[in-house]
């Protein structure tokens, strides 16, 4: 009797066990200091700059360009083709959600004194698929 | 204000170095500051469509296009704002004169061709974005009394001052050759 008590409490103790090395491999406890959820960043572009001209994110976050000057921009990563805001014109947005770690040197492609830098550096959030970018 | 002073402040305007000795800027309606705003943009965006047809470089081209987009774009944000506050630009000695230098401009780039068309064209660009961006600062901006219209102009200048930039930096390598 005292025994099949004792197996029954050790098969509790298993299952939370399982249960929690379980939530842990999805994701769901990040550790201390780190948002739980994928953040929303907005980087606006005025006076012929970009604010912040330097914006950490984390896989699975959402940046979003706005276009607060009188002229059109775009936001353009160099030196590759992954991603492109196309032009925007005084008010218009994009999104861009990176789904893995890098480091992007960004600029306007119609203005090439206005220069910025994305840095996605932390490790993906418990919503993030596993590989890739996404464009706009 | 005498046509001769409002030259005299402009011909200060174009020529580096001697802003110390030019004429004291004339005093400008809002009316009239849009009507100069206006015709700056026009003057720009008509070269550059002009500069399209000629030049053969690249990056010529790809300078050309956004002076067109961006000084319509200003043109278009201007008349929306010169609607909204009943204001209708009146013409002015300082219009007359940005107008007078800009023919003057396309007489002499419509005689030239090939890397001296591209050369004359950056050069006009510097010396037109410099002067536009001094007439900002010493002229338009501080006689604009309306706030809206003067914000407006705050928003121009950065925009000025990063084609400026931009003519230099492909001014630059056309001029050592390479």
């Amino acid at each position: 009797m005292i025994a099949r008590a004792q197996r029954r409490r050790n098969r509790s103790r298993n299952a939370l066990a399982c249960l929690a090395a379980g939530l842990l491999a999805a994701g769901a406890f990040p550790p201390a200091g780190r948002p739980a959820l994928p953040q929303r960043h907005v980087v606006a572009i005025r006076g012929m700059a970009f604010q912040p001209a330097v914006l950490e994110a984390a896989p699975g976050d959402t940046i979003v360009r706005i276009n607060r000057d009188l002229v059109p921009h775009t936001a353009t990563a160099e030196g590759s083709d992954a991603w492109d805001t196309g032009i925007l014109a005084r008010g218009d947005s994009a999104q861009y959600v990176p789904l893995r770690p890098g480091e992007w040197a960004y600029g306007c492609k119609l203005h090439p004194t206005m220069q910025a830098r994305l840095l996605v550096t932390r490790e993906p959030g418990p919503r993030t698929p596993a590989a890739g970018n996404r464009a706009y | 204000m005498s046509a001769d002073r409002l030259l005299a402040f402009l011909a200060g305007l174009a020529a580096p170095g001697m802003l110390a000795a030019q004429a004291p800027p004339p005093d400008l309606s809002d009316a009239e500051v849009a009507h100069v705003a206006v015709t700056a943009n026009t003057i720009d965006v008509e070269l550059a469509r002009f500069a399209q047809t000629r030049t053969q470089n690249q990056a010529v081209q790809e300078f050309a296009g956004p002076m067109i987009r961006d000084h319509t774009a200003v043109n278009s944000q201007a008349a929306a704002l010169a609607e909204r506050l009943h204001l209708a630009p009146a013409d002015n000695s300082v219009s007359q004169s940005l107008a007078k230098g800009a023919a003057q401009a396309r007489t002499v780039l419509e005689s030239l061709s090939g890397s001296a068309f591209d050369r004359a064209y950056l050069d006009r660009e510097v010396t037109y974005h410099q002067a536009v961006l001094d007439a900002l600062n010493k002229l338009l901006i501080p006689t604009t009394a309306n706030a809206d219209l003067r914000k407006l102009l705050l928003e121009v200048r950065p925009a000025v001052a990063a084609h400026l930039e931009h003519a230099k930096r492909l001014r630059s390598p056309l001029e050592t050759g390479k």
